[in-house]
């Protein structure tokens, strides 16, 4: 579908707690993060993503994931994700299938549907924002930068806090 | 979700796997909230490479201690270090207990998780480890096979694909698997597990 609505360029405000942060992202709160259009769309946000969170790289890989939850107030598609080659050389969306028994595998998703009115979550054994072939690890407390890129709404920026787990 | 939900999901998702139905009926406080098989496994006897010291490693705990043998590879971002965490975390709820869980890893991509990249790799998640990198197809397949687990790495269109199990399998001293967990089970959950079956280790002995 060609884009009918421009790019959007959003806030992201991540509430996080400081105490939380302190104890290793183990027992943080839940980080909240509203995006909002700027100040030529109506006030009412069409995308929210919320509990977004990175996972901490361990030693010796170049892959990472980031993890969120994705509302809307319209039908949409997520087509894609991004972040600057700083951080990662290559970003995919990624699902994570289980087979036969408790075999699993990662496979390449070109799109989800997210449907209004319907959270869709990319959780760690499901959908996830893979990072290939980071620059650096993924550090504890702090955050990279992710756009994710919806058919209709166009580009969305979140900022995402690097987590050793789900908040 | 809060984390209070998280070991009654688990529960839920045992039940309805139906391999633990004991573990079900009772209280989750007292039982195990993983799955013990139904026949019995071994690996007693069963070596993998460890490395970097390129040494055969058995597969079996240490006296009055458990072994967590866990199938993974280091370019798994998603299900993997989620299970290296919920173990990490398990350990760090069980106190002094926690010095008698040792952990072992066993790649099933030996080409790209090499005798430097390995240990490295689990030493984020545990001081106590045993990084093991199968020498041949051979040594991981019989491995794999005294867990019922299995695993295939092929190239597709130059990009590496891999499948693999994401149980970890919880071994006594005499190499019996007396309890798994599954993918997604929560470290409260695995706390719960090791706590029953290392303190059992310490009133038998």
């Amino acid at each position: 579908m060609k884009k009918s609505t421009k790019a959007l360029v959003v806030t992201a405000i991540s509430i996080v707690s400081i105490s939380g942060l302190a104890a290793c992202g183990s027992d943080t709160e839940s980080v909240d993060t509203t995006v909002a259009a700027d100040s030529s769309m109506p006030a009412k946000p069409e995308i929210t993503v919320t509990g977004q969170w990175a996972r901490q790289s361990p030693m010796a890989t170049d892959m990472g994931a980031a993890y969120l939850t994705i509302n809307t107030d319209i039908d949409d598609e997520l087509i894609g994700a991004m972040v600057d080659t700083s951080i990662a050389m290559m970003t995919q969306v990624h699902e994570t299938v289980m087979g036969e028994g408790d075999s699993m595998k990662m496979q390449e998703v070109e799109k989800i549907d997210i449907i209004a009115g319907t959270p869709t979550e990319l959780k760690p054994g499901g959908y996830h924002v893979m990072l290939m072939q980071l620059v650096k690890p993924l550090e504890l407390g702090t955050e990279i930068s992710v756009t994710l890129k919806f058919a209709k709404a166009g580009d969305v920026v979140v900022t995402v806090p690097v987590l050793e787990e789900a908040p | 979700m809060r984390k209070i939900f998280a070991p009654l999901l688990s529960l839920s998702l045992t039940c309805a796997l139906g391999m633990s139905l004991t573990a079900c009926a009772n209280d989750s406080r007292t039982e195990l909230l993983g799955y013990v098989p139904s026949a019995s496994m071994s690996s007693a006897g069963i070596t993998v490479t460890e490395q970097p010291s390129g040494t055969p490693f058995e597969l079996k705990a240490k006296p009055n201690e458990v072994l967590i043998v866990y199938f993974g590879y280091t370019h798994c971002p998603d299900v993997c270090p989620a299970t290296m965490v919920a173990i990490k975390n398990a350990k760090k709820k069980i106190g002094a207990l926690a010095d008698r869980v040792d952990i072992a890893m066993i790649t099933v991509d030996p080409e790209r998780d090499t005798a430097e990249i390995l240990p490295k790799y689990i030493s984020s998640f545990s001081t106590r480890f045993h990084a093991l990198v199968p020498a041949t197809n051979t040594e991981l397949r019989i491995a794999e096979k005294a867990f019922g687990a299995s695993s295939s790495v092929t190239k597709v269109d130059g990009k590496v694909e891999v499948i693999h199990g994401g149980t970890a399998y919880i071994v006594d001293e005499t190499g019996a698997v007396i309890d798994q967990f599954p993918f997604g089970l929560d470290a409260q959950s695995m706390a719960n597990d090791l706590t029953i079956l290392l303190n059992e280790r310490t009133q038998t002995k």
